[in-house]
């Protein structure tokens, strides 16, 4: 058995590899007689450079910032401290530590690749405009102000990934206006109205 | 499938949003990776699968196509049926079939179910977005010429050379004592 044969995702068992890359024939999982089709890869097979272990320091050997025994393998291409192969974290074409990794990840706009996630602040005014309009309208009073006050306060903030943002903006901006004028016209019409009886 | 730029980084969508009411998940195409965004509210998760990584795509037939290919007629039979003593909500119920007919032909035009898997070294994640064997195969051919471009042909030789198990050598029993000699005799 080959050890880097792909298991089946429904009950992890091994698929034979002469059936990898077919264009047109399924693999019957031999266990749970699942349909499968797997386009397989090198990467699959393909040695790993980078020590996953650390190697050991020798007398001689420049040792890693964060393991006093890991020898020295990479440097850091934000702070430039020396690191093992365990420290040393390739994102994208870059090696960074984990601290800078971690400094990176704070920064509220920019390095969108090194993000696990974000806000998005035009979803959150388009949803602030609609939303309330479709559940309960006269809670619009409030979250219209509201929308229109984060359409204005992120409209500049230019996320690196944020498909449709502007036009969201745009719809939010529209939205929020046309329902904050709806409630000053229809308090205008009140004040009016009880100003006329008196 | 759409390529166009998502912000100031050059993404290229390659599937719709799919998902439930409160979370969407998407998949996109960068230079060097793939971006797997779950949209749970306002704030988008994201992981991102780089093509040098990648070990495998992982298509698993699903039983959805021929459960709602045999529901959705069975259902909107029984609504025509109800229909008939209806009285006068029967434009509403026969229409509540007709739509549910729609679906059924839309399933049976889309084709195949599927699950979907990206295997890396290290996860194997499911792609939820692509839930039908034509759009996956869309899929494959639009990430595979980059793949390949990354990480060279696959080779079944190659991966034998790398992977296959040397048998374990069981080490042979020790010769079990014969003949007439006292024990232990060997030893002096």
């Amino acid at each position: 058995m080959n050890r880097f044969n792909v298991k089946c995702p429904s009950c992890t068992y091994p698929l034979d590899a002469e059936f990898y890359n077919q264009t047109t024939d399924l693999i019957e999982c031999r266990s749970c007689k699942s349909k499968i089709q797997v386009q397989a890869l090198p990467a699959l097979y393909r040695k790993v450079v980078k020590s996953t272990e650390g190697l050991k320091a020798q007398l001689d050997d420049a040792v890693c910032f964060y393991h006093a025994g890991k020898k020295a393998e990479q440097l850091c291409d934000d702070c430039g401290r020396f690191l093992c192969g365990l420290c040393a974290l390739p994102i994208g074409e870059e090696m960074l530590c984990s601290s800078c990794l971690e400094l990176r990840r704070k920064q509220e706009f920019g390095q969108h690749q090194l993000k696990p996630r974000q806000m998005r602040y035009d979803k959150l005014a388009i949803g602030l405009t609609v939303i309330p309009l479709i559940i309960y309208f006269p809670v619009t009073i409030v979250t219209a102000p509201a929308a229109l006050f984060v359409a204005i306060r992120y409209w500049r903030k230019k996320l690196e990934f944020a498909p449709g943002m502007r036009r969201r903006m745009v719809l939010a901006l529209i939205f929020s206006s046309l329902q904050i004028s709806g409630w000053i016209i229809l308090i205008s019409f009140i004040v009016w109205g009880v100003v006329n009886e008196q | 499938m759409s390529s166009r730029s998502a912000g100031s980084m050059n993404y290229s969508k390659l599937s719709g949003r799919a998902g439930s009411l409160m979370a969407h998940h998407q998949i996109w195409q960068g230079t060097d990776h793939l971006l797997v965004v779950k949209e749970v509210g306002c704030v988008e998760e994201y992981k991102r699968f780089y093509f040098n990584d990648i070990q495998a795509f992982i298509v698993v037939r699903s039983a959805n196509y021929l459960v709602w290919a045999i529901l959705l007629p069975l259902i909107s039979a029984c609504i025509f049926a109800l229909g008939m003593n209806a009285g006068d909500g029967r434009p509403f119920v026969n229409g509540l079939g007709i739509v549910l007919l729609i679906f059924w032909l839309v399933h049976l035009v889309r084709g195949l179910t599927c699950k979907c898997w990206i295997q890396t070294g290290i996860n194997k994640e499911q792609l939820m977005m692509i839930k039908r064997v034509r759009a996956a195969r869309k899929f494959w051919s639009r990430i595979q010429p980059e793949l390949v471009a990354v990480q060279g042909e696959f080779s079944l030789d190659d991966m034998e050379r790398e992977g296959t198990f040397v048998e374990n050598v069981v080490p042979e029993p020790p010769p079990v004592f014969q003949g007439d000699s006292e024990p232990g005799a060997a030893l002096s």
